[in-house]
């Protein structure tokens, strides 16, 4: 087969994806779809290899294929045109119960040929607090509406008491909006594949994805081989279940590499927790993902045919593989440590490649009632969370970037799209300044966030870490490490509460003023090899303080306000 | 007598022009050198030049011309080199950072690479500040801009020495009041700075979006008034009284110099826009509806989809992470030409380009200093330029200065013959090219297989054919024009007003009376800016633009209908039209949601049409080109050097055709026609250069 087709066919698979991406972006109604891109999608072939994903949120990608082999494996030979499925059971492969997958196949005349799926976090779905994130679940019950391998479409048509079912347990309507949004997302893959397939044939299709699987799997290869072999370890930690709020949870991973395989495994890792700090098999093999991504530092199709030289040993019944029926509401956001993990146990083997840490993730979602429109809403406050990402050889963090787990994809709200959609009103937020671990390459920057509620009896479910000295995202090499995570909201009668890493605030009065601080990256390196000129420049900037360039940096400045290095004194705080 | 119409097209390298006599019928092509500190001289020695082409002198040109279309690259290069003017912003307290957050995203294209560095703000964050200024989303104000604070800051700005000043305030679209005021105190205190304000320049909800268009918008102003001032001047001086300037604007249309001054950001694509309105009239031509067009020039390479006749239009973009919320026309542009440098990176690989030599000094052959090898040196070594006809003459190429600079930085360090050094590098620039084509077409879905391609630009024809076959791409239709097609372009253009209001309503409030009476003076404006362009009543239209959604959803669609339907007063067929186009495009509608309205936009379009394809002349019965002689050149189909024979493409004849190897030479650029293919003289002034060898093997 000739490599322009092979070519033309990848990346029109490629080209598919992103415009079923943009159906979702574009007109879904949730803030966290549209504003905030929490969604993934993908196709996969008539047996459920994943053929190609566009990751909105990488720690969807990955997790999204089990979903798909479950509907597959459920319902067999049941299946026809115009038929559409629902799923987010973490026991037969979901991976939160938030995150709904829609999963529709892709017929040519009576022939299965593919199939599309997209899975998105959904802004409420059901359980005991309105946005589902509940900090005190023991049980999946608890926290949603368990959906396993549901037909909700067929012959093109809803299934009306299905549907009604379904919507009937969830809070808002806006869910169902959004489910028929990534139906036409669906549709359009749908569609567009149809198309695509007719036009090359079936065979030609196929061989062409077996070609492009091939391919994957030569350049998966080259990259592992690019790691010396060896067993890499390393232990990192996830801060409070919960239910204890000093609890440390370790997470134990060994990487071997041997030649082109590479074997992750997490025996040792803290049992499954009582609460929601449990993360499903689909999140931690998706973290792992991320951070093989990460650290290759090349463009890599993001396929099935990667799993051929990564394997998994997650043991069942630990907190990243707990057993039915455990609560699993927190699961995505243990990417974060587990990354972490990844990372520093290959930091030996790859010190060029691997990062400082990144600030761990301290968010929260926040439900109530719109006054304006006298209509519930549901928000993840993404704009306050997104803290910086580490510094590297050859580069800072990435400035507000967010959690590992999106890569940098999810996008903060915009200010003013904000508070039309949310009865909040923003008094600040900016930069974090000296909130970036120092360092040669110094962390990237957090943000400082403040806004008053103005509604009455909101609700807000706090998830998280980093909230303690030696939780925050670690230096490298000598450099600093970031800063400290913290949300503190300030009633109108003068109180103040810190909230837990974990924590369920209610009956927040009109007024409160909600604060929150998102740390900065990790440094990497000895912040006095970093050029005086530019610690000089962003004292003029503002984001690092005077103190700081001249405690953490060894720069003095004779003229702040201008970025006026004192030559001298510098000289000899540096040595 | 006015009879002259001229386009010209200010490019990195090379200022193209076209002179189109509308008594005559009669056209006129040609290129000078641009001059990149005052483009303004470059334009100056081109009308010069081709006024001498004409048998007239530049001032009788400019006395009988009576509209010049000018596109201008200085916007794009301000942008790109950073050389914009130094700019401020007067934000919200608390949000001075929006602009270098770009909402906290890596970019899509580096989700995973840690090494990423974003490119700097236009604005540093010292002249980012933020005023004790406040309305709220409902469009209440809250708190007044205090004067004081707005006199403190003019004081810091003028002490660093800013040139323009852009001003965003939260929610300033849904009530501009703030906005205002501070403008206005600015322009008393900085009457010498360029000021901006957001709801002007996009009145669209979104902070961070506003704020990158207006702050775009303050950092080209200055670049694009004081280039425009002095052109303007210059050609009043030099004769031109009577007629007017129109400059192209980024969405393919032109206008008056007095429109781009206020939003000068609209021609941050000017130059480039006109080559897929050029391409798609040639294309059009030859019966295909649908072509790539691409084009070559000195320093860049652009290439653009042209789908059902018409340019792809995109409503937002970016330009070196800086987003941009205007029409543009939808071009992918990279750093890849005839003045790219070749060279050698630490693991022995050969390199070419994005460093250009530019116009100054330029490929080390022009003999102006340049000692680095380019792409173009690699064209003259292996024999497709013809050093003593480039430019017609005008200009003499040095072979052996091209020959040096290859052989010391590239093929003796690498242990090549010279000969083998250039194809080398002629390779890997087409590679370069043929991945910027891949960029529009494969990465979208599209096989390039499917298309014709419409080749612009000098430097393009020598390339073309070698870059066709790498993406198994059959037709090639050349332009004569192809080396100033831009230029043509600008004459080919409509006049266009694009104008957009913020307008939030239910769609079940209204009544399309109120629309149309939102949208009565953007259409008088534009109408009498019509007018005063001398488009005559027949010839505009008026086209209305309603970015909907179903009530809830964050992201609009818009909807595009002719006036009449607005002025009909029936909303049911707009309806429909909304429900259609969302299918169409997300694969579902909502036809018992309701429906919100959230910009208006008007569009008036007058017709220019002052450019005709030229007509060929018909060669009589069993006439054939005759070679005027022969070279030596490397055929790079065959990978070996052979004796060619060289045509006068200036005097070939519709229906006559010629074999590779071959060269076709023009006055304004070379077609290398490799072995196995096959070049046509065409009857609309194209040539049509076709992959015979793919042909017959596939």
């Amino acid at each position: 087969m000739d490599q322009i087709t092979i070519s033309v066919i990848a990346n029109r698979l490629k080209a598919i994806g992103r415009q079923m991406g943009v159906v979702i972006e574009r007109s879904a109604h949730s803030p966290l779809l549209v504003e905030g891109r929490d969604f993934s999608l993908g196709i996969y072939s008539a047996e459920g290899a994943l053929i190609e994903q566009t990751e909105y949120i990488p720690i969807l990608g990955y997790a999204t294929g089990p979903g798909v082999q479950a509907v597959i494996d459920y319902f067999g030979e049941d299946v026809h045109p115009g038929d559409a499925f629902l799923h987010n059971d973490p026991f037969t492969g979901g991976n939160q119960l938030s995150d709904w997958k829609v999963i529709k196949p892709v017929f040519i005349g009576d022939q299965l040929v593919a199939w599309t799926a997209i899975t998105a976090h959904q802004a409420d779905v059901g359980g005991s607090v309105p946005g589902s994130y509940n900090p005190y679940a023991t049980d999946l019950w608890q926290e949603g509406l368990r959906i396993t391998p549901l037909r909700i479409y067929e012959n093109n048509r809803k299934r009306r008491d299905v549907w009604d079912f379904v919507f009937g347990n969830v809070r808002l309507p806006i869910v169902a909006d959004d489910i028929q949004a990534m139906i036409g997302g669906c549709t359009v893959g749908e569609r567009e594949l149809m198309d695509l397939i007719s036009r090359y044939t079936i065979p030609v299709f196929n061989e062409a994805v077996e070609e492009i699987f091939n391919s994957t799997e030569r350049m998966a290869k080259r990259i592992i081989s690019e790691i010396p072999n060896g067993e890499y370890t390393a232990r990192w930690w996830a801060n409070d279940n919960g239910f204890d709020h000093e609890a440390r949870m370790n997470i134990d991973v060994k990487v071997t590499v041997e030649d082109e395989q590479m074997t992750v495994d997490f025996t040792g890792t803290h049992p499954q927790t009582p609460g929601y700090v449990n993360a499903p098999m689909p999140v931690t093999v998706s973290s792992v993902m991320i951070a093989f991504f990460m650290l290759s530092e090349q463009e890599i199709a993001h396929n099935e045919a990667i799993k051929r030289c990564i394997h998994f040993v997650i043991p069942e019944g630990s907190m990243l593989n707990p057993r039915f029926p455990a609560a699993s509401g927190f699961g995505n956001h243990l990417s974060d440590q587990i990354v972490s993990a990844v990372m520093l146990a290959l930091s030996e083997a790859l010190p060029g490649r691997v990062t400082a840490g990144w600030n761990p993730l301290l968010c929260s979602i926040m439900n109530g009632t719109d006054p304006r429109k006298q209509a519930p809403y549901v928000d993840i406050m993404i704009n306050a969370c997104k803290g910086g990402s580490g510094g590297t050889e050859g580069a800072d963090g990435y400035d507000h970037i967010g959690l590992i787990a999106s890569g940098g994809a999810i996008s903060a709200q915009d200010p003013e799209m904000f508070e039309l959609i949310n009865p909040c009103f923003l008094h600040k937020f900016e930069y974090a300044p000296d909130s970036a671990g120092a360092g040669q390459w110094r962390g990237g920057l957090g943000v400082e966030t403040i806004f008053e509620i103005q509604s009455e009896g909101s609700q807000a479910s706090v998830f998280g870490d980093g909230a303690k000295a030696g939780m925050t995202a670690p230096g490298v090499l000598g450099g600093g490490d970031g800063s400290i995570n913290s949300i503190v909201l300030e009633y109108p009668d003068g109180q103040q509460t810190e909230a837990h890493m974990k924590d369920l605030i209610s009956n927040i009065p009109y007024g409160t003023v909600y604060k929150q601080m998102a740390g900065g990256g990790g440094g990497y390196g000895d912040p006095k090899k970093r050029p005086a000129e530019l610690v000089a420049r962003e004292v003029r900037y503002g984001v690092i303080s005077a103190e700081s360039a001249e405690r953490d940096y060894g720069v003095k400045l004779a003229d702040p306000a201008n970025g006026i290095i004192d030559e001298a004194a510098t000289a000899a705080l540096r040595g | 007598m006015t009879t002259f119409t001229l386009g010209i097209d200010v490019g990195g390298t090379f200022t193209d022009l076209v002179a189109f006599n509308t008594a005559t019928g009669e056209q006129v092509i040609d290129k000078a050198s641009s001059t990149p500190a005052d483009p303004s001289i470059g334009v100056l020695n081109g009308l010069e030049s081709i006024a001498a082409k004409l048998s007239m002198t530049r001032s009788e040109l400019l006395e009988q011309t009576k509209l010049i279309v000018h596109g201008t690259t200085v916007t794009t290069n301000a942008v790109l080199t950073g050389r914009g003017a130094k700019t401020a912003l007067l934000t919200t307290e608390g949000f001075r950072d929006i602009l270098q957050m770009r909402r906290g995203v890596r970019s899509k294209e580096h989700l995973f690479n840690n090494k990423y560095v974003a490119p700097a703000p236009l604005v540093e964050r010292d002249l980012r500040i933020g005023l004790k200024e406040r309305t709220d989303s409902a469009g209440t104000l809250l708190q007044p801009v205090l004067e004081q604070e707005i006199v403190q800051a003019a004081r810091h700005f003028k002490d660093q020495g800013v040139e323009a000043v852009a001003i965003c305030f939260m929610h300033a679209c849904a009530n501009p009041t703030n906005e205002i005021a501070a403008a206005e105190l600015m322009r008393n205190l900085m009457p010498e700075a360029f000021v901006t304000y957001s709801s002007e320049v996009s009145p669209m909800v979104r902070l961070y979006n506003r704020v990158s268009t207006t702050v775009m918008n303050a950092y080209v102003g200055p670049v694009l008034k004081s280039y425009i001032d002095r052109l303007l001047g210059a050609l009043r001086e030099q004769g031109f009284h009577k007629g007017e300037l129109l400059i192209m604007q980024s969405n393919g249309g032109i206008t008056s110099p007095h429109n781009v001054a206020e939003i000068p950001a609209t021609t941050v694509l000017s130059g480039p826009a006109g080559g897929p309105v050029a391409g798609s009239a040639f294309a059009r031509a030859y019966g295909r509806e649908e072509a790539i067009v691409i084009d070559m020039g000195g320093t860049s390479f652009e290439a653009s989809i042209i789908r059902g006749g018409e340019v792809t239009i995109r409503k937002e973009g970016e330009i070196n992470r800086n987003h941009i919320s205007l029409p543009m026309a939808d071009i992918h542009s990279i750093g890849s030409g005839g003045g790219s440098i070749a060279w050698i990176d630490d693991g022995g690989i050969l390199r070419v380009g994005p460093q250009s030599a530019g116009a100054r000094p330029g490929p080390a052959c022009y003999g102006r200093g340049g000692e680095l090898p380019t792409c173009s040196d690699a064209d003259l070594v292996l024999g497709y330029l013809n050093g003593d006809y480039f430019l017609g003459g005008e200009m003499k190429l040095d072979v052996e200065l091209a020959e040096r600079a290859i052989r010391e930085h590239i093929a003796e360090p690498l242990g090549l013959s010279v000969e083998e050094a250039a194809y080398g590098i002629y390779t890997i620039s087409n590679l370069n090219m043929v991945n910027g084509i891949k960029e529009i077409t494969v990465q979208n879905g599209y096989d390039p297989r499917e298309f014709p391609m419409v080749v612009a630009g000098g430097a393009a024809p020598v390339h073309a054919a070698m870059m066709a076959r790498e993406l198994d791409m059959t037709e090639m239709i050349i332009p004569k024009y192809s080396s100033v097609l831009c230029a043509v372009g600008m004459l080919a253009s409509d006049l266009r007003h694009d104008y957009v209001k913020s307008f939030q309503h239910g769609w079940n409030e209204i009544e399309l009376p109120l629309i149309e009476a939102m949208l009565r003076k953007s259409r008088q404006e534009g109408w009498q800016a019509l007018g005063l362009e001398g488009v005559t009543v027949a010839k505009r239209e008026v086209i209305i633009g309603i970015d909907m959604r179903y009530s809830g959803q964050h992201y609009e669609v818009t909807i595009e209908f002719d006036e009449s339907i607005l002025l009909a007063g029936d909303k049911a067929p707009i309806e429909e039209l909304f429900h259609k186009e969302h299918e169409r495009l997300y694969g579902f509608d909502l036809r018992h949601h309701e429906l919100e309205v959230v910009n208006l936009r008007i569009s008036c379009r007058g017709k220019q049409a002052v450019f005709e394809l030229p007509r060929s002349e018909q060669a009589a019965e069993g006439e054939q080109a005759q070679p005027r002689g022969s070279r030596r050149m490397y055929d790079p189909a065959q990978r070996q050097s052979v004796e060619a024979p060289i045509y006068d493409g200036e005097t070939m004849k519709a229906g006559t055709h010629v074999e590779g190897p071959c060269i076709v030479e023009l006055i304004t650029t070379t077609i290398i026609v490799p072995a196995g293919f096959e070049l046509e003289y065409g009857s609309y002034g194209s040539f049509i250069m076709k992959d015979v060898a793919k042909g017959e093997r596939s």
